[in-house]
């Protein structure tokens, strides 16, 4: 009787995983060809002449740059450069530095002849206390805003401040570890101004861990030799060009990440501004700015660009990939308890009933299934109960198609504008991408799990900087 | 056959012969194995290419269905699944392949051109005089037969960026010229013929200020993507010299956003410099139902509207679309135009908040010297908190007036904390662009 029970459950068992496998199959399908279609029909739009316009026109919507620090005292001077070299006519750069405990605020008094200036601040949006606005007395550094606050311990706390003292329509989340591209203003705000109903425009990432910078700004782009940012790499590739894109052609964009991305401010003030308690500030924001719109029966889109707008520097080791995911993972979870009344909501249009229903699918439940299906697997084997030809057969059809998508994006990333200065670059992808679905997804599936755990059992979660070691500097 | 008619031959070839297997479906799988394909069959009509194709086809079909048979359809489907893609990969494989070359190729010729002709370019586009072609022949060292065997692509490309570094010289009157000696003007109209990458097309045009024959844009004109519509007819305005903006005004009743009137505004400025007719603004704002539109247009008087209709902006200061008398303030603000100064003042009390501050910003910008107190007055009459900011920040460089008032006020809001904060951070972004000039 036990048998019969274990039998049948196996055998239903199989057959969800196996239709869960092909609707997960199809789903990428669709967004190849979403994706495809979407940027065939954005590419129309030169980058040269949207350039142009923007440059001789005085109807140019202002571009504040909001970039929190903590304790980037080593890096902070080549970054604040790197963000004072971008091109557009009309920005301005907010640095935060949110109670740093090392010489990050002094650096960059010292760096950029910054000066206390009064300033009637106003909190519009609630975050760890204000203490100090500097501005620089040299006019070359005359875009610099810094704003001192008292540590609030998340980086959306000093999003927040930095949104109380900006005045630009729109404003672009970053770290300031982050190497964004001259134009990358330029780009991200054209979908802005093409259709004034996006209130969120994505710019695509890739990690800079393998690049070599000089006077802030990246001279030789290239992979990382080291497995896991290279890993990373391509899975932000996959998650950009193919995930983000393809949802974006019918506006059902479920994240624009925390960094890089651009934002209607009046929206995100409307919307309450970033989740402190968030582990997913990014995420948590945009699904609030969405349902904002669709409570208020505003129009609404979030947009997702092809152009490599910037790079950051990943996790090199195993310790530091293990500390984000499981943040991710925490950070995922609690979207899906604190929006719960989204899922399957039509009041949330394709929110509700589309990307919702997906993340929790393919993004949340994923890990859960694929662990579940790997004991399970390991329970056959040892009872002998696997048929080797056909889970073979199965593998390698799976395996296949991981990789042909990785292809894929490689290649498109390499006709969307060359993110890799040399070919040897892609050559690299390609072959990280053989390893990638047997070293590095199993490790991203684990991290994911202990994040859910430690969220069920609400044990405590501390923020820790990540350890960074730099790009390579060209002579 | 060129390679584009070998591809589409097989293209076809490829769709029939899957047609036929697709129906032969239930026929192949009760076929031997063992049959093997026959090669072209000879009837009546000569050799039948589809036969030998079909031939193939049911030999490899069959062999697959003999060898699958026996599993179960999941095995089958992953089966299907590798197969297509290793079909793509190899497939993208190619297609890699030849993007590289394609990409590198284009490359090499655009460095070609900019190390070798740009300088020469560049000098003929900023000549005052129009050369004649035996100067642009010398200038560039090159005869026009010679220039014309570069790709026009990698012509149009270059001679474009070259452009939009120009980009504070409106008019480049030589551009045309440039262009139909070195064969890019040809090379966009086949583009548009031949509807080959038209929105580039399209863009190149404007951007170079092309003048192509009408006729050719006429499908473009009423096209169902109103992106390509819009830069046709803006391209149209470019080229015919008889009704520009017949158009216009069915262009601006559809809802716009901030792209749309850029390129508008950058068109208008090369319009007027040609000495073209203008588009009338006044009449156009006063006929729009989309407010943004109405004061985009409102707006457009400032840069290159008549005298006339420049003193008649005060029209709109109480109107009753709000963006209007934005608009119509900046605008105002923008021209000087002291006559309109009274008209802001009066108006003052029937505007909101936001407005308020257009109105102070206004005024400071015409600069009379005549509305210190008016400031002042302001500055005590809200309650707004970025009302107060702007009045003090307008009093504070309204003159000597102004600063000695701004002054006083330091001394009459000792004991109003908000207040001397207000006017200190005033003081102190005043002070720190005063240093940023030495």
């Amino acid at each position: 009787m036990l048998e019969l029970i274990r039998d049948n459950i196996l055998y239903f068992y199989g057959y969800i995983v196996f239709f869960y496998s092909l609707l997960l199959i199809s789903t990428y399908v669709m967004l190849l060809i979403m994706s495809y279609k979407y940027s065939k029909n954005y590419k129309r739009w030169t980058d040269d002449y949207i350039k142009h316009m923007v440059d001789s026109t005085p109807y140019v919507p202002g571009v504040s740059i909001v970039a929190p620090a903590f304790n980037e005292s080593k890096t902070i001077i080549d970054n604040v450069n790197s963000l004072l070299n971008l091109e557009y006519p009309n920005f301005e750069i907010c640095i935060v530095n949110d109670g740093s405990k090392d010489d990050t605020l002094q650096k960059l008094i010292d760096n950029f002849d910054l000066v206390e200036v009064s300033f009637e601040y106003v909190e519009r949006i609630h975050c760890a206390p204000f203490r100090h606005l500097y501005r620089s007395t040299n006019f070359k550094y005359q875009r610099l805003v810094v704003v001192d606050k008292v540590n609030g311990g998340t980086k959306a706390d000093a999003v927040n401040a930095g949104l109380n003292v900006i005045t630009n329509p729109y404003f672009i989340n970053t770290d300031v570890d982050c190497v964004l591209s001259r134009d990358a203003i330029y780009h991200c705000v054209f979908p802005a101004l093409l259709d004034d109903s996006v209130i969120a425009v994505s710019g695509t990432m890739s990690m800079s861990n393998g690049s070599t910078i000089k006077d802030g700004v990246l001279v030789d782009v290239a992979p990382s030799s080291q497995p896991i940012p290279l890993f990373q790499d391509l899975e932000y590739k996959r998650s950009f060009l193919v995930g983000k894109m393809g949802w974006s052609y019918i506006n059902a964009m479920n994240n624009v990440s925390g960094g890089y991305g651009l934002f209607n401010t009046e929206v995100v003030i409307a919307a309450g501004g970033y989740g402190t308690d968030s582990f997913a500030e990014d995420m948590d924001m945009l699904t609030r700015m969405i349902a904002y719109c669709c409570d208020f029966k505003r129009p609404y889109r979030v947009v997702q660009i092809p152009h490599n707008c910037c790079w950051t520097e990943g996790p090199s080791s195993l310790r530091m990939i293990y500390r984000q995911r499981v943040r991710w993972g925490r950070g995922l979870i609690q979207l899906m308890h604190q929006h719960h009344r989204i899922l399957f909501n039509p009041r949330y249009k394709r929110l509700g009933l589309i990307t919702f229903p997906n993340t929790f699918l393919f993004e949340f439940l994923a890990p859960v299934i694929e662990s579940v299906g790997f004991f399970t697997f390991l329970y056959l084997a040892f009872t002998g109960a696997v048929n080797w030809s056909t889970f073979f057969v199965m593998f390698f059809a799976i395996y296949s198609f991981s990789y042909m998508l990785s292809s894929f994006v490689v290649f498109y990333d390499f006709i969307q504008g060359k993110s890799y200065t040399s070919i040897r670059s892609y050559i690299k992808l390609f072959i990280a991408a053989l390893f990638e679905p047997i070293i590095y997804h199993p490790i991203i599936v684990y991290c994911s799990l202990v994040g859910y755990y430690k969220y069920i059992t609400k044990q405590k979660a501390v923020w820790v900087s990540m350890e960074r070691k730099g790009m390579k500097k060209a002579e | 056959m060129n390679s584009k008619k070998i591809a589409n031959f097989a293209f076809v070839n490829t769709i029939v012969c899957i047609l036929y297997t697709l129906f032969g479906i239930s026929n192949f799988a009760q076929t031997e194995v063992s049959r093997f394909p026959e090669g072209p069959t000879v009837n009546f009509d000569g050799i039948s290419v589809f036969d030998y194709y079909y031939g193939y086809f049911v030999y490899w079909w069959n062999l697959a269905v003999a060898w699958f048979k026996d599993n179960s359809w999941q095995v089958q489907l992953s089966f299907a699944l590798i197969f297509l893609c290793i079909v793509t990969m190899i497939i993208l494989s190619v297609l890699f392949y030849r993007n590289i070359r394609e990409v590198n190729r284009f490359e090499k010729n655009v460095q070609w051109v900019n190390d070798n002709l740009r300088e020469h370019f560049y000098n003929i586009l900023i000549s005052i005089e129009q050369p004649t072609m035996e100067e642009v022949e010398k200038e560039c060292n090159m005869t026009v037969e010679k220039m014309r065997e570069i790709p026009p692509k990698v012509m149009a490309t270059a001679i474009s960026s070259l452009r939009m570094e120009l980009s504070e010289l409106t008019v480049l009157p030589n551009t045309q010229l440039l262009c139909d000696i070195t064969g890019v003007t040809q090379y966009l109209e086949t583009n548009l013929i031949a509807k080959r990458d038209v929105m580039e097309t399209l863009q190149n045009l404007v951007n170079l200020h092309l003048r192509v024959s009408e006729g050719l844009l006429a499908i473009y004109i009423n096209h169902y993507n109103s992106n390509l519509r819009q830069m046709a007819r803006m391209s149209y305005m470019i080229c015919t010299e008889t009704e520009p903006y017949r158009y216009l005004e069915e262009d601006l009743q559809e809802k716009q956003a901030l792209w749309r009137p850029m390129m508008l505004h950058r068109l208008f400025g090369w319009l007027r410099d040609t000495e073209r007719q203008m588009p009338q603004f006044l009449v156009l704002a006063n006929v729009m139902q989309d407010e943004s539109t109405a004061s985009f247009l409102i707006e457009e008087i400032a840069y290159w509207g008549s005298e006339e209709e420049k003193s008649q902006l005060k029209q709109f200061f109480v109107s009753k679309m709000f963006k209007c008398r934005e608009s119509a303030l900046k605008a105002v603000a923008l021209l000087g135009d002291e006559s309109q100064e009274q008209a802001i003042v009066e108006s003052y009390t029937h505007q909101p908040e936001y407005l308020r501050r257009s109105c102070l910003r206004a005024i400071h910008a015409i600069n009379s010297g005549r509305n210190t107190e008016f400031f002042v007055d302001a500055y005590y009459r809200t309650s707004s908190k970025e009302t107060k900011e702007c009045a003090l920040t307008c009093l504070y460089s309204y003159g000597e007036d102004g600063r000695s008032r701004f002054e006083q006020m330091h001394v009459d809001m000792i004991s109003d904390q908000q207040g001397l904060n207000l006017l200190n951070q005033i003081d102190s972004m005043a002070l720190l662009q005063q240093m940023r000039m030495f």
